[in-house]
């Protein structure tokens, strides 16, 4: 059997699958009985099978190079490296819907396992039912409009190979999975809150969703954060955000979801906020299908854009389904689950809805700049684009308000202010004028020194919350300070997880207030030996020549930099600045060399070279500080998200919740 | 505002579904359209040589339709438009010149192309990329139709259909 002939077997199987899944679940709704639940069970085991299969002959294909298969034959080559093969699978649009698909036959099958447990068999068949309906979307997608597995009836001997940048950097071969991961994800916590507005069971839903929300959440951080890093390393511009289409389309699910993670707190706590949290759960499933369609359809100009094809209307079906589905039914709940208590903004409730609200007007404005482009169109019929600037301009006193209830809402006691909150809040606005003042005297722009101001307020909110919880526990159990942070630490995983989340989240803005503010760009054409001083390295041209390379064309330019003065501390090296050139695209693509040190980042690209002689090229450099601990602030963030999800937590709050649930 | 949610999720479908029967936002209209062609010469692939001479290329002077076809062989689309391309050559080759151009791509690999497809229309090799300059295509296939007086009159981006063919042939017939 040949992989195509098994791969779209497989594909079929899995639809039949899925949907025999649905209809079998939806009996179990209707008929009220238990045994369909445990037969939907098992078929969402096989539909993962299925799927499996699927996708690993899809990858066979690529891996023994059969271009009687059409996506092997348009998606990959002969030449390509192990890897690249490895990754081809979601490097064009088919092969990424099957991955899709495969994920969320994985999370389908992850939910069915909790049925019985934390998922009570009222609210099951409604949250598989969900599941099994979007899986069904998907493979039919895959089966009839979108299908990898095609038969090319006269096989070229080579295909038209892989998108370079796919190629150019491994960064890409895991930022794609990380989004998928995130989007797909995002599907579970959906399914729950369908099952519970369906079910009339309001609260229950909230504890295990968080769970789900979080995972999902911590990979769509680690998602937009590989796209960031691929962007700063691949494109050559020097930047890591765009405000592009589809880069929004990444932030605004991730933006509903934090949103939720702030609001899910108060109601898993006292109840509040119901409605909220039904509200944002929807938007942000809703927000990863608006994404999908943006990229699909070529509704709107992207860099990302695949090639605009039929798949555009169907994901068009499905958003709409969506936000009907989701929106429709939290308005004939609403009236049931209007919130019984009232809330203070001066408590941690408020700080929390507060900050809620800021995710959700941020979304809000996010959609509205992407989209604002077409509605000016469809008004006026003039092509207008909505740039940076724009975003900019809103994004920054959005993100200084966040930073500064980041701070305040952890410190704040449940329900109302006291008196030794009001002393903290002193130290931190104290914290916040020192911080300012102190960016001000380096000279610095009052926007960069009031981002130093906010990190230092939140680095003193999360001192004191630490420090006040260590002095009261070896205190009182008189023990030494270090076991009594220890025991904290690992009892209250969640807290001190969310503690190390903000801090991410703190010294990410200040590198991006530093980053954004004092970039550096550079262009000189120079001679083979000519040296060039500036921004305090002396750069100089060791040669330029070409190579011949298995899937690609490069032109080097070797430069050896040294520094001469402490701006170009750390940028001393041979660097081998590069243009690859590859068949399937009309312009060369410029690979960066970046050297990161602790302060500056320079950051070589080759523009331009003598073609005919190879006498001289033309080079840019880019200094822009602080960009490393943009990295390390992103990988903070992943660590305090694993640190809350770390099984052991899991258990604890699983056992201090059980007093709560109950509708 | 939540009691309104068919009015949100109408209008939002509205403006999508728009969006998408507007003409592909990404096709750049092409500035050379109702002007004279650029004119080239280049190299001819060798099992051409015989028939046509060294170097071919778009003249002013050749008084006759001209369908220029950029193509490589790496390409997909090329593949399944090479058979329908030579079967109109055969059909039209007294009325129309078929000029095929190969771009970014290897000698080798072309001519093992026309081989595979028994290509008999003239097609030039575009070593440097100068027909990238002149024309200004920006992905292979790509046509471009040449009206007899030589003036450009139409550029079609990606796989030519049969039907999309016949209207060309038809609108420089005329």
């Amino acid at each position: 059997m040949t992989p195509g002939l098994l791969g779209g077997i497989a594909l079929v199987a899995a639809l039949i699958f899925s949907v025999i899944g649905l209809v079998v679940i939806l009996l179990a709704h209707f008929l009220k009985d238990r045994r369909y639940v445990d037969s939907a069970k098992r078929i969402s085991t096989l539909a993962l099978l299925a799927g499996l299969v699927s996708y690993g002959s899809l990858t066979w294909a690529i891996l023994i190079n059969d271009f009687s298969v059409s996506y092997v034959a348009q998606s990959s080559s002969i030449e390509n490296p192990l890897w690249v093969k490895l990754v081809t699978p979601w490097a064009a649009l088919e092969g990424s819907i099957l991955l899709w698909a495969l994920i969320q036959t994985a999370y389908t099958w992850l939910v069915s396992l909790r049925v019985g447990k934390s998922l009570d068999t009222w609210r099951a068949p409604v949250a598989l039912g969900t599941l099994f309906a979007i899986q069904v979307f998907f493979f039919a997608l895959i089966v009839f409009v979108a299908n990898p597995f095609g038969v090319v009836p006269n096989p070229p001997p080579d295909g038209q190979g892989t998108n370079p940048l796919l190629q150019n950097h491994w960064m890409m071969a895991v930022h794609p999975v990380f989004m998928y991961l995130g989007f797909v994800g995002l599907s579970v916590p959906f399914a729950y809150a369908m099952a519970a507005m369906v079910s009339k069971q309001y609260q229950g839903w909230i504890f295990e969703t968080r769970w789900w929300t979080l995972v999902a959440w911590g990979f769509l951080t680690a998602g937009i954060y590989t796209g960031k890093w691929w962007s700063y390393e691949i494109l050559g511009w020097g930047g890591y955000w765009a405000w592009d289409p589809v880069e929004n389309a990444s932030l605004i699910p991730w933006l509903f979801a934090t949103a939720f993670l702030h609001t899910g707190q108060v109601q898993e706590r006292n109840g509040l906020f119901k409605s909220w949290n039904f509200g944002f759960i929807t938007l942000a499933f809703a927000a990863t299908v608006f994404g999908t369609f943006l990229t699909r359809s070529g509704v709107i100009m992207s860099v990302h854009a695949f090639a605009s094809g039929p798949v555009g209307a169907w994901f068009l079906v499905f958003l709409l389904s969506v936000l009907a589905l989701g929106l429709g039914m939290l308005s004939r709940v609403s009236s049931e689950i209007k919130d019984a208590g009232e809330v203070k903004w001066k408590s941690r409730e408020g700080a929390l809805l507060g900050g809620a609200l800021l995710f959700g007007t941020f979304a809000f404005v996010v959609v509205l700049g992407t989209i604002w482009p077409l509605v000016v169109e469809a008004f006026s019929g003039a092509e207008v684009s909505i740039g940076a600037p724009f975003f900019n301009q809103v994004s920054i006193p959005l993100g200084i308000l966040m930073l500064l209830l980041m701070g305040i809402g952890p410190i704040l006691p449940w329900r109302n202010t006291g008196a030794q909150v009001k002393r903290n809040i002193t130290i931190m606005l104290v914290a916040l004028g020192i911080g300012t003042l102190f960016g001000q005297v380096l000279g610095l722009t009052i926007g960069v020194s009031l981002t130093m101001g906010l990190f230092a307020y939140n680095l003193a909110a999360i001192w004191l919350m630490v420090s006040q919880g260590v002095r009261e526990r070896s205190s009182s159990l008189g023990i030494p300070a270090g076991q009594a942070l220890w025991e904290l630490a690992s009892s209250h995983r969640r807290r001190f997880g969310s503690h190390i989340v903000h801090f991410g989240i703190a010294l990410a803005a200040l590198t991006i207030a530093f980053s954004q503010t004092y970039r550096v760009t550079e262009q000189r054409t120079l001679n083979i030996g000519e040296t060039w001083q500036t921004q305090g390295m002396e750069i100089r041209l060791l040669s330029v020549t070409a190579r011949e390379e298995a899937n690609r064309f490069a032109a080097l330019a070797p430069i050896e930099v040294r520094s001469i003065s402490r701006e170009g501390w750390g940028s001393d090296g041979v660097y081998q600045t590069r243009l690859n050139f590859y068949p399937q695209m009309d312009a060369p693509l410029a690979t960066p060399v970046v050297k990161y040190s602790l302060y500056n980042d320079f950051y070589f690209v080759l523009m331009q070279f003598d073609q005919e002689r190879g006498q001289w090229a033309t080079l840019k450099i880019i200094v822009t500080p602080l960009v490393l601990w943009l990295w390390v602030a992103g990988f903070i963030i992943a660590f305090g998200t694993i640190y809350i999800l770390w099984p052991g937590a899991a258990r604890v709050s699983r056992h201090q919740m059980t007093p709560t649930v109950g509708d | 505002m939540l009691r309104f949610w068919p009015i949100w999720v109408l209008l939002a479908g509205g403006l999508f579904l728009w969006g998408m029967q507007r003409s592909d936002p990404d096709r750049l209209q092409s500035v050379l359209v109702g002007r004279p062609a650029p004119t080239f010469s280049l190299p001819l692939l060798e099992p051409y040589r015989a028939q046509y001479g060294s170097e071919m290329g778009f003249s002013s002077d050749l008084g006759k339709p001209v369908l220029l076809n950029i193509w490589a062989s790496w390409c997909i689309p090329c593949h399944t438009e090479a058979p329908l391309l030579e079967r109109y050559h055969q059909k039209y080759k007294d009325r129309v010149l078929f000029l095929g151009v190969v771009v970014q791509d290897t000698e080798a690999n072309a001519l093992k192309f026309i081989q595979q497809y028994r290509l008999t229309f003239p097609s030039v090799f575009d070593k440097r990329g100068r027909i990238g300059i002149e024309y200004g295509y920006y992905g292979v296939p790509e046509t471009y139709v040449i009206d007899r007086d030589g003036t450009i009159l139409a550029r079609h981006a990606g796989e030519l259909s049969e039907a999309q063919l016949q209207g060309y042939l038809r609108k420089v017939l005329e």
